[in-house]
């Protein structure tokens, strides 16, 4: 389950990149309606002004992670922090440099 | 580009912040909000999948837009002259909020006293605080939309460009219609809350005087405005009155009916409200020649027609560096649904009309650049309002722009 940072996504216009990565070391990508250019943001960029408003944010995106897959891949380290926290262990959250090191690293 | 500095002021920012939290914890605005999403969002994407040629309209239209924008004088003349030429109407263009109480004014002047003024939904006429005036001016005016019937019974702002009542849970509705005097059990469904208003208001169409609509797009060559809905009141606020009178801004004019039509179209897609239930063309009042070619104004419908092209802030937007690309706006709300700030307060983030993403600039627009400022630090820049906007305005470089006049102070 990719969640992609909107930088990436919208800015940088990254969205095949990572998938094209996962599935040619053999993993099933799953995306949810929200994803590539139109992902929704983890809440972050609202961290240092209204923590409160951007953990509802992170809480809302998480639910909806949730409900499509187990773990869910990240590629920005805002977003993976946010949704560590807001996770608090019950989800798995990695990052895509993880999943690039077990299957090309070494 | 010039940075007109902004001063931060912490008791502006406070406010805002207050009004955010308040509703993160107004349990029915989220019951509302939660509901209303689950339907909101998914349906233009619907939409636009079934019907490709919309987003192709939206790409044509922009330019189109620009241009009108460029040549803004030269194109309210040009309308003005031709509600008169064309749509046998009076055109008017109203600078400020006053300009346009008195051009009302002086039309209702011509007839009798207190007159009962039914009402179409327009947020130009929510800029106008249109509704009050009228009432404080001794005039029975009803808001024939469901949703702003249900804003103006309860007093809140509108939450939504289109769905102005969107964080009003059914429940709430019953409560809000039984001060008009509509007796609902208070577990009612949906259809006996519009059963109820329906029966209500009907009587008050019939013995309307005056019928007040907004344009969703006007035609500059025919004098003709273009108006889309679902519920069916648009139709009878602007054809059972005797007087029909149009309020709207000065972007909505486009050069020809046909770019105006498709305007329309293109709003009521990306709304996910399509095909629209009525599409409706006016050019003026209507009338007969049916006996010896002898032309009578007011046939079944109004035997006038006024339209006021209001500006409000809109004509200097024009030259500004990076407001002017607002004006664009076709005020179809989707900006606001995929907005993650929006989907938690609604409005709430916003002025006094306008919210969300395409609230910030419209805001500073039509009523405060410093509060839109304040707004603005809010915005994530995640630039999904600008991916899913039919005019792919830059709202999230708007936002960083405003945010940057204040950093600079």
């Amino acid at each position: 389950m990719i969640h992609d940072p909107c930088y990436y996504a919208r800015y940088l216009n990254v969205v095949e990149e990572p998938r094209k990565l996962l599935r040619r070391g053999g993993l099933i990508v799953k995306d949810v309606a929200r994803s590539g250019r139109l992902t929704s943001c983890c809440g972050g960029p609202l961290e240092f002004i209204t923590p409160r408003l951007a953990e509802s944010i992170t809480r809302l995106r998480l639910e909806e992670l949730k409900s499509a897959g187990e773990n869910i891949v990240t590629l920005c380290p805002i977003c993976y922090l946010r949704f560590s926290i807001a996770g608090n262990g019950s989800v798995s959250i990695s990052d895509l440099a993880d999943y690039l090191y077990t299957i090309y690293g070494d | 580009m010039v940075i007109e500095v902004v001063s931060f002021r912490e008791s502006t920012f406070k406010e805002i912040m207050d009004v955010l939290y308040r509703s993160l914890e107004d349990y029915s605005l989220q019951e509302g909000l939660r509901r209303t999403m689950a339907n909101l969002v998914p349906a233009p994407y619907r939409v636009l999948a079934n019907w490709s040629y919309i987003a192709r309209l939206a790409e044509e239209i922009r330019g189109v837009k620009e241009e009108v924008i460029r040549n803004i004088d030269y194109y309210i003349d040009l309308t003005i002259k031709n509600v008169k030429a064309y749509a046998r109407g009076e055109g008017f263009y109203a600078r400020t909020r006053e300009d346009v109480y008195k051009i009302i004014d002086s039309i209702l002047e011509d007839h009798k006293r207190r007159m009962i003024i039914v009402k179409a939904k327009s947020m130009v006429t929510e800029e106008l605080k249109l509704r009050e005036y009228l009432i404080e001016k001794g005039h029975e005016v009803y808001e024939t939309d469901l949703g702003e019937l249900l804003i103006q019974l309860s007093g809140d702002k509108p939450m939504h460009a289109i769905g102005p009542a969107i964080h009003i849970p059914k429940e709430r509705a019953v409560m809000l219609t039984s001060k008009l005097g509509i007796k609902l059990a208070r577990d009612a469904g949906h259809e006996d809350i519009v059963r109820g208003v329906r029966e209500f208001l009907r009587e008050k169409f019939v013995k309307a005087d005056v019928g007040i609509s907004g344009a969703n797009a006007v035609a500059a060559d025919t004098g003709s405005i273009v108006l889309v809905e679902n519920e069916g009141n648009i139709r009878l606020s602007t054809s059972l009155p005797p007087v029909h009178i149009a309020v709207t801004g000065i972007e909505k004019i486009m050069p020809t009916l046909d770019y105006a039509i498709k305007q329309a179209i293109v709003q009521s897609g990306y709304a996910g409200l399509y095909p629209p239930t009525y599409l409706t063309v006016i050019s003026g009042p209507s009338s007969t020649a049916d006996i010896e070619f002898h032309r009578v104004y007011g046939a079944h419908g109004p035997h006038k027609f006024y339209l006021i092209l209001y500006d409000g802030g809109r004509r200097m937007a024009v030259e500004h560096p990076y407001l002017w690309e607002q004006l664009l706006c076709i005020k179809c709300g989707r900006c606001q649904g995929e907005c993650p700030i929006w989907e938690l307060t609604a409005n709430n983030w916003g002025g006094n009309v306008y919210g969300g993403p395409m609230g910030l600039a419209w805001t500073a627009i039509v009523e405060d650049k410093v509060k839109a400022s304040h707004l603005a630090l809010l915005c994530l820049e995640c630039g999904l309002c600008k991916e899913v906007c039919p005019m792919k305005i830059d709202m999230p470089r708007i936002a960083h722009i405003l945010k940057r006049e204040l950093w600079q102070s």
